[in-house]
């Protein structure tokens, strides 16, 4: 037996010390080495604010939105009654990509109308022949121009390729002149070329305008257009949870369909307007005694830090905060 | 900011610090390093035996080869009885001596006890042979204990680690990988323990406990053997 046990005892030693050698620690699996993955928070708004876009626009400006529907009166400019204001804006994506618009069809012959089914209803005119015979003058006609409308004018049909609807969008008025300032700088900077100026040049006979003209190209969006102005969903999700911190009662079993949805008016430096009003009914028995908590928490925020915390463009208008209408679930 | 956080989580999620099996032992709780240490010298234990079983079984085999030559070869009885019974004899040796004995005891004297010589023989024989087999399954049992229990003595030293590794996790508060995977792989190494005690022991039980089997019916069947001779030397001395 002692045999037995030495030998033993020597085999184990030899199997521990050899352990030693050959594991001597795990092996770590070789993690490669993560780069840093840049994070970017993007807002629920693009989202939820989605525009209507075009599906035969092109990809190379795929977030731009398709012009809103409904025609905008702008204001006619006294200087130059006969130019389209928004001719002007049009400028910018010709000069991003000359070579879309020489690629553009020739101008349409005068009789034929716009092909756009909108109910724009001005016939596209014949190209201006005087302006093809010199392009020199039309050009210089350019920065003019830029002083009050932005930039030098583009011809309309030039974009119907890609964007089968004249353009039209409400925020043309608004440029701001530092922008068209900055604009024409960058045209008097570039090369001159009469081919691109041909192309460049106003074929439309000038004529009163009505319409503004989105200075973006339609560019692939949703198919359906939700309402432009109000508050996004996070901004609406920021108001119902500063209404819930304060929202007390009772907690119980509530029935699934149970909301309070409250109407009430906000002044624009974001206090109440008047006593928030219940809009809805519930037969479910404390109905009446958890509405009107959502309406003392809604007093509550006002007194507390008020509603300015939602934004003040967004005050304006049919969806904007002028008027609330919270949906109130009970958790 | 936000890359420095990730750089952070990338650094813990690399294996940390030291898992030689030396570490993994002395990080243990101390009921794992009982069950270790207790797994450890059970497979100590268990290699001695399976040594010990091997001289012992080898050592027999040749006896046994060796007297049967011996013992056919046709040499005196006689003879073959004088020179063994000074030794100490095993197996089929130990038999014939044990044979011989009663069998030289019962001529001894005035009156010659052969009436039922033929059964004390047997009796003899038989006798030798339980001891015989005796030594030879002497500790098998150690082997075929250890073969069982093992795995659960190394079972209950994980389930022990891989308890206090989750208080830990819970104390700690901290579910990252580098908190649990040392003290689950150091619980696992009980298991692993038990296990290696446990295989070569099951493996050593099977092996032995079947040769002794087939040594226990060669020393019968020379026992048989050797009392049908005597057998027939009692009956031609009563008739003659």
């Amino acid at each position: 037996m002692r045999t037995g046990l030495v030998v033993s005892l020597i085999g184990h030693a030899v199997v521990l010390f050899w352990g030693l050698i050959a594991f001597p620690s795990a092996q770590p699996f070789s993690v490669e080495p993560v780069d840093a993955l840049p994070v970017d928070l993007v807002p629920i708004e693009e989202v939820t604010k989605t525009r209507v876009g075009d599906k035969t626009a092109s990809k190379d400006n795929p977030s731009a939105p398709k012009p809103a529907d409904k025609p905008v009166e702008a204001p006619k400019k006294a200087s130059d009654p006969g130019k389209k204001p928004t001719e002007s804006a049009k400028a910018a994506p010709a000069k991003s990509e000359p070579k879309k618009v020489a690629e553009a069809p020739p101008p349409e012959p005068p009789a034929e109308p716009d092909p756009a089914p909108e109910p724009a209803k001005e016939p596209e005119p014949a190209p201006e022949p005087q302006t093809e015979a010199e392009p020199a003058p039309a050009q210089e006609e350019a920065p003019k121009e830029a002083e009050k409308a932005p930039e030098p004018p583009k011809p309309v049909n030039v974009v119907p390729q890609s964007k089968p609807t004249p353009p039209r969008r409400t925020q043309t008025a608004a440029l701001d002149p530092a922008k068209t300032q900055n604009a024409r700088e960058q045209e008097e900077e570039k090369k001159f070329d009469p081919n691109e100026i041909s192309n460049l040049l106003n074929k439309v006979k000038p004529e009163g305008g009505e319409r503004t003209v989105s200075e973006e190209p339609a560019g692939l969006g949703a198919t359906r257009a939700t309402q432009q102005q109000g508050l996004s969903a996070s901004q609406l999700d920021l108001l119902v949870s500063k209404i819930k911190e304060r929202w007390n009662y009772v907690p119980d079993a509530f029935p699934p369909d149970l909301v309070v949805v409250v109407q009430f008016e906000l002044t624009r430096d974001g206090h109440l307007a008047g006593t928030p009003r219940i809009m809805n009914s519930n037969p479910y028995p404390r109905f009446r005694q958890i509405a009107e908590a959502a309406v003392r928490a809604i007093i509550a925020v006002d007194r507390s830090e008020g509603f300015s915390f939602l934004p003040r463009d967004r005050y304006d208008g049919n969806g904007g905060w002028n008027t609330v209408l919270a949906n109130l679930k009970p958790q | 900011m936000i890359s420095e956080a990730f750089a952070q989580t990338t650094e813990l999620a690399a294996p940390a610090g030291d898992i030689s099996f030396f570490a993994l032992f002395l990080g243990a709780h101390i009921v794992v390093k009982i069950v270790m240490l207790g797994l450890i010298a059970a497979s100590v234990w268990c290699w001695a035996i399976i040594v010990d079983k091997q001289l012992l079984f080898t050592r027999t085999r040749r006896q046994m080869n060796r007297f049967e030559s011996v013992f056919w070869s046709g040499q005196s009885l006689e003879d073959l009885y004088q020179t063994l019974v000074s030794r100490a004899n095993t197996s089929m040796a130990a038999l014939f001596v044990a044979a011989m004995r009663e069998w030289k005891r019962s001529h001894e004297g005035k009156k010659p006890a052969i009436a039922s010589l033929q059964q004390r023989i047997d009796r003899v024989m038989d006798v030798t042979i339980s001891r015989e087999m005796e030594r030879l399954e002497n500790r098998l049992l150690v082997l075929a204990t250890v073969g069982s229990a093992a795995p659960f003595v190394g079972l209950f030293g994980t389930v022990w680690g891989i308890m206090t590794s989750f208080q830990a996790i819970a104390a700690s508060k901290n579910t990252n990988l580098t908190v649990v995977a040392p003290g689950i792989a150091e619980a696992l190494f009980a298991t692993a323990l038990g296990l290696v005690a446990a295989i070569p022991a099951v493996i050593a039980y099977n092996k032995y406990s079947a040769e002794a089997t087939r040594l226990s019916s060669r020393m019968e069947g020379f026992a048989d053997e050797f009392s049908a001779i005597l057998s027939r030397q009692i009956d031609e001395r009563t008739q003659g």
